[in-house]
């Protein structure tokens, strides 16, 4: 009996499609960075370990909660009392507040979701973004990296299996790194294979 | 001294000058987002997600158009 139907070559089933929160991930697809040339495959795709962030999102949990506290318990300060703020103000204050604690989580969640290590078929790619107005694109061919060597050491990095790769290149090129990334010696272990070398713990 | 007699909103001066700082904090943390926002357009042109760029844009955004409805709201009720 003849097919009626072939299921062609599922091709893409390595692929991993990269959201939001993604931290690691092989043959990614949905991404693109500047100067990406058309036949360029992005191999690997790196970025800091979501754990990295529980400092900022526990602030903000007490940014959060700090007025609630006050209106819940209604604690009545010294000082409120005695300036006697009239309730127009008191609401301002309070939307102008909770806006500025938005603005410090989102500042630090873009922080953290502009910061990556992307590896291509030609090339690294090591995007930094920090302190808001600082950001800086660093390129490598993969046929200058000379070695690739990551870290991973403390109790926290172990239990939740991240640390720091470092892609070091020929001459005066800027050595790019991929810091507290997940899965470290695996991600090393890739670039390495792509340039044909052994990755190390330095 | 009884506290109510301390209180420093009691004169429209000082409600004036609290009025001013208040909206000049406004101004600056309009200024902020748009430093924001900008530098969110301009890192997406860097590294594009699909999903997730759009959806930073439009937080950013959002937290602009916020920022600027509370200033005016400001100027009109304080």
């Amino acid at each position: 009996m003849p097919d009626i139907f072939i299921r062609p070559n599922d091709t893409k089933k390595d692929e991993e499609h990269v959201n939001m929160f993604s931290t690691f991930c092989i043959n990614p697809i949905g991404i693109s960075f500047v100067e990406q040339e058309p036949d360029e495959k992005i191999l690997l795709f790196l970025r800091r370990h979501f754990v990295t962030n529980a400092p900022w999102i526990f602030i903000t949990f007490i940014l959060v909660l700090i007025p609630v506290f006050f209106f819940v318990f209604r604690l009545d300060l010294q000082l409120l009392q005695t300036l006697s703020l009239p309730g127009r103000f008191t609401v301002i204050f309070i939307i102008l507040y909770y806006l500025m604690v938005f603005s410090y989580a989102f500042v630090n969640f873009i922080t953290w979701f502009y910061n990556v290590l992307l590896v291509t078929e030609k090339r690294v790619v090591d995007i930094d973004y920090s302190d808001i107005v600082i950001h800086n694109i660093a390129f490598t061919k993969l046929t200058h990296v000379q070695e690739v060597n990551y870290t991973q050491a403390g109790f926290i990095r172990s239990f939740f299996n991240y640390g720091n790769v470092f892609v070091q290149t020929a001459g005066p090129e800027t050595n790019l790194e991929g810091l507290s990334v997940p899965q470290p010696r695996r991600a090393a272990q890739i670039i390495a294979n792509l340039i044909g070398r052994e990755a190390h713990a330095a | 001294m009884p506290l109510d007699s301390l209180s420093l909103l009691d004169s429209p001066e000082v409600i004036l000058f609290v009025k001013i700082t208040t909206l000049v904090i406004l101004a600056i943390y309009i200024i902020f987002t748009f430093v924001i926002l900008t530098q969110v357009k301009v890192m997406n042109r860097i590294f594009t997600e699909m999903f997730a760029s759009t959806v930073l844009f439009f937080l950013a955004l959002g937290n602009l158009i916020f920022a600027l409805s509370l200033f005016l709201i400001a100027l009109v009720i304080l």
